[in-house]
């Protein structure tokens, strides 16, 4: 019998497990830091256990203004991914030039987190739900565009070329060969990016991008225990219950 | 001679109704080579996997040797009991050897389950048994990509290095060509022969039964029809056993 | 002349649902303040206050900041990992021990991932005050949540052979799952751990923007301070660091098949 050959497994995994335990040393994460943690985090959380009710009707309204820049920034984000994703799809690019830019800049949108975006433009355009949707958008078109160009290439060149053999233009491949074949892909590629966009927005306020974020950045670091707890409600109750209702039609789909 | 495995009026009724077995009485003993013949859907792979404890008879008792085959006792039947399946049944992305040392896991305790160590003396018994199957300078490809016949020859060798008393083959050549069932059924009864283990293969094919069995069960609707040398079986009983 | 389409009717949830976005839309129309002609001047004009040159003086501090913003991800993922591994088997509907355990297990970790990292981050610092240990802590909590739901999920989608094999073998409850079931899963274990690192480094240059240090802090600086000579530098390390990092893990994924 051959001897065993050498597995790099396990070194490689020491490696990993020793480059956590050192950068967890590094940014002073010891027992002594998770100790602490766990001593006074709870009392810290406990101060939180009491939401004040008071503001509610205006915190109804940021909820709002939260799913207003992530419904818009779904939009924008489809606005901009339809057309690029044609460019993007290997097979239905015009020209090599064209498919490597816009792959390129996809990877670009990507790298970008949208908070950082966000606040870009909050100085770029002005404060307000404005900015927030554009950096959504923006951001996550590197997601929908590239998602929805790889499932346009792993369709069949038969496909396309039945439709190119009864003379179809390339507008009509696209309308025609291509579209049809990705249908089910963008219903729930769309259906993920917006549940994962609201609950994008729910923060974005924090740099002043429009939304309920705002008030959970004033309201935590002015102490403000009981509205900060509101707030905390209501975000995780808006993802909760968006998840759901993307969930359900998700299960629809298939 | 002590059976060293005991159908007691054993019967067996899935959730959705089937009658598998119906109050199965059967006595396997060690060192023989006995096929279980039927239609598909007779109950001959409940059969097989009701000693092995992967099915649990719904009423009546099964033991090996003298161990009643309990979920308590479990892991103590499969030490004895090893099973070969049709797809293989082996873990793909792991090397050949590891499939093998999977064999000895029932005598190993956890610390093997957590970080897949064996002692030195499992893997010569590993190398053994592979050497018996022929596959010896496989030992450390991918099993995912050997060939259905060489799979075949690792999961006999997994069963070997159990250094059980019973193999249980449901089905071992149903997935393989002619010229491979005639090869895997040539190592099955050697092995079996060699290590003193009783042997008992479901087969679907008459010609290998009739050929490699000592001892011919034939099963129809959960019902044993006929047990006997290959010499005494009649081919209208064949014939009866596969009527509608 | 009568039209005709071949496609079916569109399903009456289609057309309900289209038409709830479009009516949402309208509505909402004057709250986002949408004027194309003066907010793509000012995104231009924005755009245009890039053309400087880079402060290259500022080009050495990009490695220690990077360096603060990816290991923050990589510290905290590394726990997240080794958490959800082993919470996962209980999670999984397949290979729980207790089914209403494993049920527990799932619905504490969708409440988890309810919680934004960015908002764990807010409420860490005014308990233990804002630094990498409260970004950690954030990123790492959020990542179990993902973790132990998708790592269950993939084992929930094995193989059921080999697992039956490896029973009839006579393994344990952990081989079982250790052994039968875990190498089926790991090309997607490993995978789902590179995507959360790759999120998580995103995630952490934006808790670092809000006082958690590495180059979101830097960033936010430079937004606030008209810095463009450094933002430019920022914005090109960050989408390298990021691009890096897609290049590597798609190598080691494909190593993995």
């Amino acid at each position: 019998m051959k001897p065993r050959p050498k597995s790099h497994v396990w070194w490689i995994t020491g490696l990993i497990a020793l480059a956590g335990v050192l950068g967890s040393a590094s940014l002073g994460l010891n027992l002594g830091t998770l100790n602490s943690i766990l001593n006074e985090g709870g009392p810290a959380l406990a101060r939180y256990s009491q939401p004040d009710w008071q503001d509610l009707p205006r915190l109804f309204g940021r909820l709002g203004e939260t799913l207003v820049v992530g419904i818009w920034g779904t939009v924008i984000n489809l606005l901009l991914a339809v057309p690029l994703t044609i460019f993007a799809a290997r097979n239905l690019a015009p020209n090599r030039f064209a498919f490597r830019g816009s792959r390129e800049l996809l990877n670009v949108f990507r790298a970008l987190p949208d908070a950082l975006i966000a606040l870009l433009f909050t100085q770029g355009i002005g404060l307000g739900p404005m900015a927030g949707a554009l950096a959504i958008g923006i951001h996550s078109t590197g997601f929908v565009a590239k998602a929805l160009a790889d499932a346009m290439e792993r369709v069949p060149e038969g496909t396309y070329e039945g439709v190119r053999a009864c003379g179809a233009t390339r507008f009509q491949v696209i309308r025609f060969a291509a579209w049809p074949s990705i249908g089910r892909e963008f219903a729930s590629t769309t259906l993920y990016i917006a549940d994962r966009n609201i609950r994008v927005a729910t923060t974005l306020g924090v740099v002043g991008a429009g939304g309920i974020g705002v008030d959970l950045l004033t309201s935590l670091r002015t102490f403000n225990t009981g509205r900060a707890a509101t707030v905390m409600v209501l975000i995780v109750g808006l993802i909760l219950i968006v998840d759901v209702i993307s969930n359900q039609i998700q299960r629809r789909l298939q | 001679m002590q059976p060293i495995v005991r159908f007691g009026n054993v019967t067996k009724r899935f959730p959705n109704g089937v009658t598998a077995l119906n109050e199965v009485n059967l006595e396997f003993f060690p060192g023989q080579v006995a096929v279980v013949l039927g239609p598909s859907g007779a109950g001959k792979s409940t059969l097989l996997r009701i000693i092995n404890g992967l099915e649990s008879p719904t009423t009546g008792t099964v033991s090996v040797g003298d161990l009643a085959v309990t979920p308590a006792n479990h892991r103590a039947v499969r030490k004895r009991a090893g099973m070969v399946f049709q797809q293989f049944n082996l873990v793909p992305r792991l090397s050949v050897m590891a499939n093998v040392l999977c064999g000895r896991l029932a005598y190993r305790n956890i610390w093997t389950s957590l970080f897949f160590t064996f002692p030195a003396s499992d893997f010569e018994l590993a190398e053994k048994a592979l050497t018996a199957v022929g596959l010896a300078d496989r030992a450390w490809d991918r099993v995912d990509k050997l060939s259905g016949g060489q799979q075949q020859r690792v999961a006999i060798a997994r069963t070997v290095v159990q250094q059980g008393a019973v193999i249980l083959a449901d089905e071992p050549v149903a997935s393989l060509d002619p010229a491979t069932s005639i090869e895997i059924m040539d190592i099955l009864v050697k092995i079996a022969k060699e290590t003193g283990c009783s042997l008992i293969l479901n087969l679907h094919q008459v010609d290998l039964a009739l050929k490699y069995g000592e001892r011919i069960i034939g099963i129809k609707r959960g019902v044993v029809q006929f047990d006997s040398k290959p010499s005494d079986l009649g081919e209208d009983q064949i014939a009866a056993l596969y009527a509608a | 002349m009568r039209c005709v389409t071949p496609n079916r009717a569109p399903r009456v949830g289609t057309i309900a649902g289209t038409s709830l976005v479009v009516v949402f839309l309208a509505a909402t129309y004057p709250l986002i303040q949408l004027d194309p002609g003066r907010n793509l001047g000012n995104l231009f004009s924005f755009l245009g206050r890039f053309a400087v040159a880079p402060n290259w003086d500022y080009a050495p501090k990009l490695g220690p900041r990077l360096w603060e913003t990816v290991l923050m991800a990589f510290v905290a993922t590394f726990w997240a990992i080794l958490i959800s591994f082993p919470i996962c088997f209980f999670a999984s509907q397949r290979f729980t021990s207790n089914k209403i355990l494993g049920a527990g297990i799932r619905g504490i970790v969708a409440v988890l991932r309810a919680f934004p990292e960015l908002m764990l981050a807010l409420l860490l610092a005014s308990s233990i005050g804002l630094g990498p240990i409260a970004g950690v802590v954030a990123l790492f909590l959020t990542t179990v949540g993902f973790l132990v739901k998708t790592f269950a999920e993939s084992l929930d989608v094995v193989d059921r052979k080999p697992v039956e094999g490896i029973t009839a073998a006579g393994a344990d409850w952990t081989g079982i799952r250790t052994i039968g079931a875990v190498p089926q899963a790991l090309p997607d274990f490993v995978g789902l751990s590179l995507y959360s690192f790759d999120v998580n480094i995103r995630a952490s240059a934006i808790i670092g923007a809000l006082g958690a240090g590495g180059i979101g802090y830097d960033i936010s600086q430079a937004v606030k301070l008209f810095q463009f000579d450094r933002l430019g530098l920022l914005i090109v390390s960050i989408y390298l660091i990021v691009a890096a990092i897609d290049v590597a893990s798609s190598q080691i994924r494909r190593r993995l098949h």
